[in-house]
């Protein structure tokens, strides 16, 4: 779990929408394909919502939804998924869509690993 | 005599990733010394990726893992310098996804490789080099052909170094973009060098003229294919100029135009690869006016199916170009190179047969005469085109590679690696378990059944004497 230490934050959530970034600009061999996916957060672990939110939250994710080499192995949330999130803050365009975004297959844990999360020093 | 290796080696015989987009790399002082690559993870999911390296002549190969950025890389491509063993490495870092530019002294090494370039916003990296020798000092010439996707509108771009085997970081490389046309928004993902030791230098590259349609996975535009030239190794401040279009008046001679190119990121539709971004550039090594090209586009036009290779050559060092001398139905991965004969080597993959009959058929054909009669074709591999289900794309590659030392050819492609001596018409050696009888792939232990996969096959043509 030393992954979650590189997070800026850690929820227990489970997904309730998910939406495509409308396309922008040329094709690339390695587009991202971005969706978001809405994450209803019943538990904040770690790190701090936009505006303040907390437990009973919703917060939208950027995912890469493209079976491209550089981008195959994100996490891709499927309608309904549970677990623990591990979220990274998106930066200058992409925060447009998303105030987080999820980038390494480590990012989507099983809820049960909350756990071993604690008995992390974080 | 030709010879097909299938590159995983035993100590990995459990492995089942989709070893896809393979590069090769033959050391021209010891071509004993080989180095491949593929979008090979690292096995123990360390924090470098793979390459592959041969000591033996490509007869048997270990993994290295030197590439720093992750177990994985994404696009990569390996070349050595012709003299002093060093080899250029460029690749789309794994966890950055930027290019890197990198350098080790001694390929077989397991030292991890020094990163002389980090760039953002780029795609496709196709390594070339050569060794001068000027006032007595030896110098790799590197080009590091790309698509710099963050100059947009214009984005064939070269990044390259006249002098890149020893200096620190950067150690020489500049970047300049050799689009000099106005485009829909941005070139083609394959851009291609190919120099020579006089200090001729051809690019070329795709530019995307219009965009005729697009939707969420599927983009169908015009494109020229462009082919520029520089006579003092692109050392310039604004290098590839020498050729001028006479119809247009602009830089770069377009060796064909407004050519129907579908452009997808899906699986398919060409079997179950993607489409839309083949190109090859090989030039003669005794003869620096007579270059080659190979590209992918459809005949047919939108209402079209096909996706075709059409080879063609020019004799006055880019001016004018033939017509098609070959061409090869719903095909892709061209790949080309001229041997010290005079003779071309054309490696490529196409689909044979349709639905659940198709498969994917990689053939070497060669021919001293521009096609006039072939004096060798080798079918090398062919394998059903749905055995697997994708792991990612693209699924074989989006390219594969063919290199001349001497008179010998040597190349690498991917594809289904079930053992199946009826799959490779032309012989195949692996390192890996396998019950060919039994039509199975074994794991390490010679006896548990391992599911099929891709994997990177490296193929090897010595002329008869």
């Amino acid at each position: 779990m030393n992954h979650a230490n590189e997070a800026d934050a850690v929820v227990r959530a489970h997904v309730v929408a998910l939406n495509r970034v409308p396309t922008e600009g040329p094709p690339k061999e390695h587009d991202p394909d971005w969706w978001v996916a809405t994450l209803a957060v019943d538990l904040v672990e770690r790190g701090e919502l936009p505006g303040g939110g907390d437990d009973g939250w919703t917060v939208p994710v950027l995912y890469a939804n493209s079976l491209d080499v550089l981008w195959r192995d994100a996490p891709k949330p499927k309608a309904g998924q549970g677990g623990l999130w591990l979220l990274h803050r998106t930066e200058a365009e992409l925060a447009e869509y998303a105030p987080f975004q999820l980038i390494h297959p480590d990012d989507l844990q099983p809820s049960m690993n909350l756990d071993l999360l604690r008995e992390e020093p974080g | 005599m030709i010879s097909v290796v299938n590159m995983i080696p035993r100590a990995l015989s459990d492995e089942t990733a989709q070893d896809s987009e393979p590069s090769i790399a033959v050391n021209p002082e010891d071509p004993r010394q080989m180095v491949g690559s593929a979008f090979t993870p690292d096995p123990f999911g360390g924090p470098r990726a793979p390459i592959y390296v041969s000591s033996d002549g490509g007869r048997t190969w270990i993994l290295h893992s030197t590439v720093p950025g992750g177990p994985r890389t994404a696009d990569i491509s390996v070349a050595f310098a012709t003299e002093g063993g060093a080899l250029y490495v460029g690749t789309l870092n794994g966890q950055t996804k930027n290019l890197n530019v990198l350098r080790t002294a001694d390929a077989l090494s397991p030292a991890t490789m020094t990163t002389l370039l980090d760039r953002p916003r780029e795609d496709q990296p196709w390594a070339v080099a050569l060794t001068v020798t000027d006032g007595g000092a030896a110098r790799d010439r590197v080009y590091m052909s790309h698509n710099d996707t963050g100059s947009q509108p214009k984005t064939a771009s070269v990044v390259l170094s006249q002098d890149a085997r020893t200096g620190a970081p950067p150690a020489g490389f500049d970047t300049h973009v050799i689009e000099e046309r106005e485009t829909m928004a941005q070139d083609g993902p394959p851009v291609r060098a190919a120099p020579h030791p006089d200090g001729t230098v051809y690019a070329a590259y795709q530019r995307w003229a219009r965009e005729v349609a697009s939707t969420a996975n599927v983009t169908d535009v015009e494109a020229d294919i462009v082919v520029v030239r520089d006579d003092d190794a692109a050392a310039g401040a604004h290098p590839f100029r020498a050729l001028v279009d006479p119809d247009d008046g602009e830089v770069g001679i377009r060796v064909a135009t407004d050519r129907f190119m579908r452009f997808t990121a899906s699986v398919g539709p060409l079997a179950q690869e993607r489409i839309g971004a083949d190109l090859a550039l090989a030039i003669d090594p005794n003869d620096s006016a007579s270059v080659w090209i190979a590209w992918c586009d459809r005949v047919g036009g939108r209402n079209g199916t096909d996706w075709t290779i059409h080879v063609r050559h020019s004799s006055d060092r880019g001016a004018s170009w033939s017509e098609d001398l070959h061409t090869v139905k719903n095909a892709k991965n061209p790949a080309l190179a001229v041997n010290d004969q005079g003779v071309l080597g054309f490696l490529r993959q196409r689909v044979a047969g349709v639905g659940s009959a198709a498969r994917w058929v990689t053939e070497l054909e060669l021919t001293a005469d521009r096609f006039a009669t072939s004096v060798g074709r080798f079918s090398l591999h062919t394998a059903p085109a749905f055995a697997l289900q994708p792991k990612r794309l693209p699924y074989i590659g989006d390219y594969i590679r063919l290199l001349a030392i001497g008179d010998e050819l040597y190349g690498a492609f991917s594809g289904l690696n079930e053992p199946n001596r009826a799959n490779f018409p032309s012989g195949v050696t692996y390192q890996r378990n396998a019950d060919f009888d039994a039509r199975a792939l074994l794991g390490v232990d010679g006896a548990s059944p391992v599911n099929l996969s891709i994997d990177p096959f490296f193929v090897h043509h010595v002329p008869d004497a």
